[in-house]
């Protein structure tokens, strides 16, 4: 059976990101959302669907569709709510592409809203079901992925030094990129002298913590082509999830995100050389590594010296990386901003930063411990 | 803290219920104790009321030998809980037992800068309550057992 997508990205956009006090989950969810159907030339009464992903700081999550489709004045035809973190992005893009394709509605938008900075959102919850890993003082996010880039390191010989120069990468794309929350330039020197948060990864490994909205608009592959800047399309979908933590041995080694990425390659009938350029979701540095070995870029333990010195990820090397900074330079958007920047690439709306091949992009999401995956391949039009 | 995190996954002190309860005082009495499904014999971890190999209700509580290998470890420079602010820097581990089960868990008696991936290692006990002790490790020459 071939598979196929009917739908494809009319429009993206994103509120400020940063520090915004006064601003909260709804607020930052409505400027994007406006935003994006600006950029989409469609209005407000166009959409007939509305998938949305709470923010850490909203309340009664799972009813976080109702609260905003009231605040929005939307009655849809499709709608409801997603917590799988990193990953949720990706599942709604998906669930609104389904939707589209079988005729359910005609625009969809899916929407993020957090005041995660303002509102005091720390990443450091314990995971573990009867028996809580907070006995063992397992508390956050940076952990779960510490774990990972420790035996990496020591079955592979990875570095902490290839790490860093994901960091930089980051940084010096962010710095080509006015939205970006963080544009200071840093060095290999400023990762490794950054503080310890859980060895091995220092300050400089993890994400930022960020107020901000992002909103997707998915339509059919022909309205999208009349959209004002032209549309995406959506080539492939792939998911996967290892929702076992410890019982799976291979945990660590998030064997899912192989298996999401395959999916989608089989549906888009495209393999890793046909890739021009990836955002891939990098909560901590470590999980573009892992994201590089799984999407084929390189073979499993050759992602380190496939990072180092920084070139081939580079904005004109072989494989451009989070070209717009990621959640580590550009905003913690939770993989939101990754389908935006991919977007944008695909367009060529990117200025300074805007890749020279720019037909295909990969773009990854993974969330809550570890567990979920979730990926696009766009194309553009 | 954010939204939705409940006060008691930052408490030091083991929660106990009905389920976990052999599993804490397997602890006091010097034993790594976890289910063995009746039904299919699958060892599991974490604790559960069901079998996730075959959905059994049956199990019954297995003492362990308590040795095992690491898998991985972090060490934690800073406390996420002030509970935990004496006690930086400290190892967690995922240790994977001789049974088969991976089981988190601490790597004490050993600095930090001495935990390796592969090392051997064997249970330990720490009390945290009446009802309550805590499995961690230890590297089998630390432990001086075999």
């Amino acid at each position: 059976m071939t598979a196929s997508v009917q739908a494809s990205i009319a429009g993206v956009g994103a509120s400020r990101q940063g520090k915004l006090p006064g601003e909260s989950d709804l607020s930052l969810a409505t400027q994007a959302l406006q935003a994006a159907l600006d950029d989409a030339g469609l209005a407000k009464d166009d959409i007939d669907g509305l998938l949305t992903m709470p923010g850490t700081t909203s309340p009664d999550p799972a009813k976080h569709y109702l609260r905003l489709g009231e605040h929005l004045g939307i009655n849809p035809k499709v709608s409801g709510s997603l917590s799988m973190g990193g990953a949720t992005a990706g599942v709604l893009v998906q669930q609104a592409a389904l939707a589209v394709g079988a005729g359910m509605a005609d625009v969809v938008a899916c929407v993020f809203g957090d005041a995660a900075r303002t509102g005091g959102s720390r990443f450091s919850a314990a995971s573990g079901s009867n028996v809580s890993w907070g006995n063992w003082g397992m508390y956050g996010n940076a952990a779960n992925s510490a774990l990972g880039a420790r035996r990496h390191m020591a079955l592979y010989g990875t570095t902490s030094e290839q790490l860093g120069w994901v960091a930089v990468n980051g940084r010096r794309n962010a710095a080509r990129n006015p939205a970006a929350v963080m544009r200071e330039p840093i060095t290999l020197a400023d990762h490794q002298a950054s503080r310890m948060i859980v060895d091995p990864l220092h300050l400089l490994d993890c994400c930022l913590i960020s107020d901000g909205g992002v909103a997707v608009i998915v339509t059919s592959a022909e309205r999208a082509a009349e959209a004002r800047h032209g549309g995406v399309r959506i080539l492939g979908m792939g998911q996967g999830h290892t929702l076992q933590t410890l019982e799976r041995k291979d945990w660590w080694y998030l064997p899912h995100q192989q298996d999401c990425i395959s999916r989608a390659y089989r549906m888009a009938g495209l393999s890793p050389a046909d890739i021009d350029i990836a955002q891939l979701y990098d909560n901590f540095t470590i999980s573009v590594l892992f994201w590089l070995e799984h999407a084929g870029f390189c073979e499993p333990g050759e992602s380190g010296p496939f990072v180092e010195g920084g070139k081939r990820i580079a904005l004109d090397g072989e494989l451009p990386v989070n070209t717009a900074g990621g959640n580590l330079s550009e905003s913690y958007m939770q993989g939101w901003l990754h389908i935006v920047e991919g977007v944008r690439q695909l367009r060529g709306d990117c200025g300074e930063r805007q890749c020279a091949r720019a037909e295909t992009c990969l773009v990854t999401g993974r969330g809550m411990t570890l567990n979920t995956s979730s990926c696009l391949i766009l194309g553009a039009s | 803290m954010t939204a939705g995190e409940s006060l008691a996954e930052f408490a030091p002190e083991p929660e106990v219920t009905e389920l976990t309860q052999p599993f804490w005082a397997g602890g006091l009495a010097g034993e790594l104790r976890l289910q063995r499904c009746v039904t299919c014999g699958h060892l599991r971890y974490p604790i559960s009321t069901i079998c996730p190999r075959c959905l059994s209700s049956e199990s019954r509580w297995e003492a362990l030998t308590g040795l095992g290998t690491v898998q991985t470890y972090t060490v934690f420079e800073r406390a996420y809980h002030e509970s935990w602010k004496d006690r930086v820097p400290y190892v967690v581990a995922l240790v994977e037992l001789d049974e088969g089960p991976v089981f988190l868990t601490n790597v004490v008696g050993v600095p930090p800068a001495d935990v390796r991936v592969g090392q051997r290692v064997s249970v330990v006990f720490e009390r945290r309550s009446a009802v309550a002790a805590l499995p961690q490790f230890t590297p089998v020459e630390q432990a001086g057992s075999r």
